[in-house]
This record gives structure tokens, C-alpha cells and sequence, in this order.
């Protein structure tokens, strides 16, 4: 990762040297592909130069499309190009000057709510338009405020007022995209607001280039914008490893002992680490899971824990290393223990030297430069939007008790001989069934965020998902696990393609919350007797290697396929219904839940 | 040493390390400087010299000539 791309961000030099940071990103390798159409009410091309370069430092290499100057209506409502395109993200980037219907001083009240009405219809028009014709992910500004207010401060209350009407209609956005997650805003309301308007606004480039905010503002847009995007194909972080001392609490808990850490409420640096532990406690509520790397005795690390103002203690945090040890080898064990990949990982530590070593040991985890003031650690955190949703389902609120079911599990199975008396004291089942309605949301994201147990790491929007769905043509499973120790959700997802009396498994995924249960041979034997239900003589299955799916690559040896194609890259199996005489899995009951 | 910094910030913006600029360059006579490197040129030359581009100012920046004597002016 490139620090430039860190907050805080230097706009002059990203500007500056946009020519040459492209040419340096571009040596990566590992990108994946993406076509994104930016279509302006304003001038775009500085914005797509430098959400260009964001994205390649997020490894995701961009095709754009660009409409022309304020054509951003005509393209999705007409333009054959953007059809040719077929674009997997569309932007739409307008500003408050892209109102048609602004209020006027005599308008009354009804006057203004029609207005309102009809600017909003304008959109959501687009965004209906937009989402059938290309069936993609459309990401939307809000509107900022305005840099002036005839009004003045009465402009916010007043119902002629364009601040009371940008207010309205930003709601009126919200409230339609809540219950529509194809549509994501862009919230320039509220970084404008966090850069400042007199900042985001440059009149003079208005009037001359058609740019609705400041060059300085461009790089903090694309910023953004690169944000949700890497949210949208999967790449959000989903762990904080923090550090302790200095870092969760102000001082050195082995020198100073417990009784002198600066925690609590008793003086401003004390309540400025405690703010700190209160927002990390927030992302614990969402689904981010914690984890302590830190050097210190393990013995004197948990009785900080335990100190009674710590506002976050001992049991939110899914794996504590506290020793001696290099930071790097404990978060590659962190990693490990917790199976998430390296890369889904933001270290916290005040300590530069740490985080050098980090950075330079595991290029993959993400270090910011936190310095070492405590009250401003959350900007580092959240202006880098590395734990950004794009919404939040049930499944990411209980992602943590998983965890810590998990941990039972793990101790549990130090108490047995062998491993298949451990899974069978689990007392497993599973419902596996074909795709219902109230799941294709989790559906789409498994096949979004799943990278390890993924045998194509193919990715689906939730409306193809429902297509599928209701095809004949396809055998679609999903598979919910719970046992003794609870509901691991629903953790495995299968989709298979039916031509002639061969079905080919386009997608075979699972969670890596339930590794090693004997899960994936439930599967198959649903896979199994749907086939046979369907009369399928043979199924096929394709391995596609990625960075990450190792795990998997001789996932359909195992299962008894014979190889038809074997290269480097990708392989294909195959095995004759007939051919499968029992059942693999022996351990996990099917059943239905609840 | 007004020249020699916006030589730097041409050599950046043009991503042309051995670029040599004099008073007498103009648009016509580097490739690449067209109306989104001007952009570029002018959002840079407000940042390395800390001053602010006014609306009837911007059309100065067609010439190195002419960008010289408005930073020289705006300095001042």
C-alpha cells in the first residue's frame, strides 16, 4: 500500500504527481478488473484521473467511461455506448448546481414539496434505469451545501430555503436507498463538511473549468468514492489488531502497574483513550473483529483488561498475543487463529519503530502513521474507511459470537482422542436447501467476500443471484450449520449450471468459520441427490486459482472426482452420479432449523 | 528560482524529468499541456507558491511568460 493514499492526504503532491504514482501502481500485479462509467453533471476528468490511481492502489484496475460535460441524464437514459460498456459500477457525480427544480422566495410550502418531488423522481428514474439496463452497482452523490445563503441562517429553516431543500432531499435519497442496496450514496454532505466548505468550494473553477469542487477537494472525492468501491467487491478490513501500551490506554502497564494507566474519566488524556476504546466498541457491535498484539507479559496485558473503566475487556477480543515476540510473527498467528487473510487486517500501534517493522514484515496489512495523540486515533481509523459496509446485515452483528463460539470449539477439541469423536460430540445440522428469497442478500455477499474456500471466486449483485434463482436451468444450495455451541448461519453456497444431463458447478463456497466440520461433504451429498433428482449423469467441477483459494485446490480429488483438465492456473473434475454409492458426510445431521 | 520551481512542477505534471522550460514556452509547445494539465498546472502553482488564482487570472496561464509575471505580481 502506498502511504500517499492514507489519510491525511496531501492533495498537492497526489496532484502533482498523479503521471508519475500511476506509472509506480501499475507494476503490481493482481488486479482485478472493473468497468466503471463516471457520469457528471459537472467536469469529471481530473475525478477520474485521480479515483484512477486510488483504485490501483486498492489492486483494482479500472476501465472508465466517461460521459460528456453534464450528460449524465442523456447516458443512462439513451446512450447505446454505456450499454456496449456494461459497466459494473455506474457513478453519477452531481452536485447542488445539478438541482433543476431549486425553491423560489414565493414559492409556498406545496410548491416546494413538489419540487422536491420532481427532483427526486429525476433520480430515482436514473438509478431504476441504470440498475435494468446494466444490472450494476450505482453510486450516487448527495449534495453538499451551498457556499452562499441569501437567507443566512434562516436558509436551513425557511422552506424557500436551499439548505432546508438539499436537507429534504438528502433524506428523501436515503430513505428510497435503504430499502434499494443496489444504490449507494456518495456523501459529499459530509465531506465537504469535514473539509470545509469554504475549502471545497473554488468558484473561480467553476466559472472556468465546470468543476463542482476545489482541486484541493478532488483527491479527498476519489478517496471516498475508492472506499466504497473496494467495500462493494469485498475488500473492506474486517480485523483491528491493536497494541496496548500507549496505544488503548495512556502508559506503560509492566512499569507504571495497573493502578496508574490512564483510563476512565479522571483526567483529559484518560477520557481521551477511553473515546478511543468507545469508537473500537462500536466496530465490535458491526461485525469487526479485535485482536491484541502487543509486548507486554500475557499476565499484566489481562489484568489491564480487567481494569474496571476499560471500556472494552477480555471477551472482545477474539485472539490476545501478548509476549515477546516480533509483532509480525504474533499477527500472522492472529491471521492464522482467527482464518482470516493477511490482508483483511489494520495494525494499531503508537510506536513508529512497530509499525515499520510491521509494514515492511506483512506489506499486506494496512499501518497507518496514527502518531501519538490519542484524541485524534479514530480519524486514522475512520478516514481511511477501511472497515467501510456497504450495509449491515444480521449476519455481520453476530459475526463475533461465531468467533467466540469458536474458541470453544477449539478447546473442546484438546478433550478428545481423535478428531471425528470431537465432531461428533458437536452434535451438527445442517439445512441445505435450494435458494430462498429471504437469504439471496447473504448469498450475494458470501460470494462477494469469500476469497479462501471459493473454487471460482466468481462475484454476483443480489438482483443476479435472484435471477438465478429462479431459473430451471440451475441447482442452487445453500447450506445454515449450527451444533451444540450454536448457529454458524449460513456459511456455504453452491451454484451449478444444468446442460443436457451434466451439471457444472459454477460456484462452490464456503466460510472459513467452519473449516474442518465436514460441511463441504454435506454439501456434496445434497449435490448428489439433487442431481439424481434432476436425472444428471455427470457433475463437473472447476477449480480457478487465485491469490487466496489454496485452501481448495484439491478440494474435488478429495471428494473422489477424476481430473479431465489439469494446468497451473485452473482445473476440471469430473465423477458419474452413478458412481457415488454413500454418503461422505457422517458426522452432520440435515435438518431443518427452528 | 520562480522558473526553476515551476520547472519542477512542469516536470511533474508532464511526468518529464529532463523537461527544460524558459520564459518563452507556451502551450503550443509542450505536448500534454492542454485544458486538464492547465487545470493541474494551476492548482499545483497555487499550492508551491501559496497564492490564490483569481477568475480573470486564469487565462494568464497560456505562457510561461505570463505565469511567471503572475506569480511575481501575487507574491509581492
Amino acid at each position: 500500500m502506498n502511504e500517499h493514499f492514507d489519510y491525511p492526504l496531501d492533495t498537492a503532491y497526489l496532484l502533482r504527481k498523479k503521471r508519475s504514482l500511476k506509472k509506480e501502481l501499475l507494476k503490481k500485479d493482481h488486479f482485478i478488473h472493473k468497468k466503471i462509467a463516471v457520469l457528471g453533471g459537472s467536469t469529471t476528468a481530473e475525478i477520474k484521473e485521480m479515483l484512477e490511481l486510488f483504485l490501483l492502489n486498492e489492486e483494482i484496475k479500472p476501465q472508465f467511461y466517461e460521459s460528456d460535460y453534464n450528460k449524465y441524464f442523456e447516458e443512462i437514459m439513451f446512450s447505446d455506448e454505456l450499454k456496449a460498456f456494461n459497466p459494473d459500477i455506474i457513478f453519477i457525480h452531481t452536485s447542488f448546481k445539478n438541482i433543476l427544480n431549486s425553491p423560489e422566495i414565493h414559492d409556498d410550502n406545496k410548491q416546494i414539496q413538489d419540487k422536491l418531488e420532481k427532483e427526486f423522481d429525476h433520480y430515482k428514474s436514473l438509478w431504476e434505469k441504470a440498475i435494468s439496463d446494466h444490472n450494476c452497482i450505482v453510486i450516487q452523490n448527495n449534495f453538499e451545501y451551498p457556499r452562499n445563503r441569501s437567507l443566512g441562517n434562516l436558509d436551513t429553516v425557511n422552506y424557500n430555503g436551499l439548505t432546508y431543500f438539499i436537507n429534504k432531499l438528502n433524506l428523501m435519497f436515503s430513505e428510497y436507498i435503504q430499502d434499494n442496496p443496489q444504490v449507494l450514496i456518495n456523501d459529499i454532505n459530509y465531506l465537504s463538511s469535514w473539509i470545509g466548505l469554504d475549502k471545497w468550494h473554488d468558484m473561480s473553477f467553476w466559472y472556468h473549468f465546470k468543476y463542482s469542487l476545489s482541486h484541493h477537494a478532488i483527491p479527498y472525492l476519489a478517496k471516498n468514492l475508492s472506499i466504497i468501491i473496494r467495500s462493494v467487491f469485498g475488500k473492506s478490513k474486517k480485523c483491528l489488531v491493536l497494541d496496548l501500551d500507549n496505544t488503548l490506554w495512556g502508559g506503560i502497564i509492566g512499569d507504571d502497574g495497573v493502578d496508574q494507566i490512564k483510563i476512565g474519566k479522571e483526567t483529559a488524556l484518560a477520557e481521551g483513550y477511553t473515546g478511543f476504546q468507545k469508537y473500537i466498541k462500536e466496530l465490535t457491535h458491526r461485525g469487526i473483529t479485535l485482536a491484541i498484539a502487543s509486548k507486554n507479559e500475557y499476565e499484566n496485558a489481562i489484568e489491564g483488561l480487567n481494569h474496571p473503566e476499560m471500556t472494552l475487556n477480555k471477551e472482545n477480543f477474539s485472539c490476545i498475543k501478548a509476549n515477546w515476540e516480533p509483532k509480525f510473527i504474533n499477527i500472522d498467528k492472529i491471521a492464522q487463529e482467527i482464518n482470516i487473510g493477511i490482508d483483511s487486517l489494520v495494525f494499531i500501534d503508537d510506536n513508529p519503530a512497530e509499525r515499520d517493522i510491521v509494514k515492511s514484515q506483512l506489506p499486506l496489512v494496512a499501518v497507518p502513521n496514527i502518531g501519538e495523540d490519542a484524541a485524534k486515533f479514530i480519524d486514522y481509523i475512520d478516514r481511511n474507511g477501511y472497515f467501510e459496509p456497504i450495509k449491515i446485515s444480521k449476519e455481520d452483528m453476530y459475526r463475533n459470537k461465531y468467533y467466540e463460539a469458536n474458541k470453544k470449539r477449539e478447546t473442546e477439541k484438546a478433550k478428545f482422542n481423535n478428531y471425528n469423536e470431537f465432531l461428533q460430540s458437536l452434535n451438527m445440522i445442517a439445512e441445505i436447501n435450494s435458494f430462498q428469497s429471504i437469504y439471496l442478500e447473504r448469498i450475494a455477499q458470501l460470494t462477494n467476500k469469500t476469497n479462501q474456500f471459493n473454487l471460482t471466486t466468481r462475484r454476483y449483485s443480489p438482483s443476479e443471484i435472484e435471477q438465478i434463482s429462479n431459473s430451471k436451468s440451475k441447482v442452487t444450495l445453500y447450506g445454515r450449520l449450527k451444533d451444540k455451541y450454536g448457529d454458524n448461519g449460513l456459511i456455504s453456497v453452491v451454484i451449478g449450471d444444468i446442460r443436457g444431463k451434466d451439471l457444472h458447478i459454477d460456484l462452490w463456497l464456503m466460510s472459513c468459520r467452519v473449516l474442518k466440520r465436514d460441511m463441504e461433504k454435506a454439501m456434496f451429498d445434497a449435490i448428489v441427490e439433487e442431481s439424481k433428482k434432476r436425472e444428471i449423469k455427470k457433475i463437473y467441477g472447476y477449480y480457478y486459482k487465485t491469490a487466496k483459494n489454496n485452501m481448495v485446490i484439491d478440494h474435488y480429488q478429495k471428494l473422489g472426482f477424476e481430473a479431465v483438465e489439469e494446468a497451473e492456473d485452473r482445473s476440471k473434475w469430473v465423477i458419474e452420479v452413478s458412481n457415488v454409492k454413500e454418503k461422505k458426510n457422517k458426522f452432520i445431521a440435515r435438518g431443518k432449523y427452528e | 528560482m520562480i522558473l526553476e520551481k515551476l520547472q519542477e512542477i512542469f516536470r511533474d505534471i508532464l511526468d518529464d524529468e529532463k523537461l527544460v522550460i524558459t520564459e518563452h514556452t507556451t502551450r503550443d509547445d509542450l505536448e500534454g499541456w492542454d485544458s486538464l494539465g492547465t487545470v493541474s498546472i494551476i492548482a499545483a502553482v497555487s499550492e508551491e507558491f501559496n497564492i490564490k488564482i483569481g477568475i480573470n487570472e486564469i487565462d494568464m496561464f497560456k505562457d510561461v511568460n505570463s505565469i511567471v509575471s503572475l506569480i511575481k505580481k501575487k507574491m509581492e
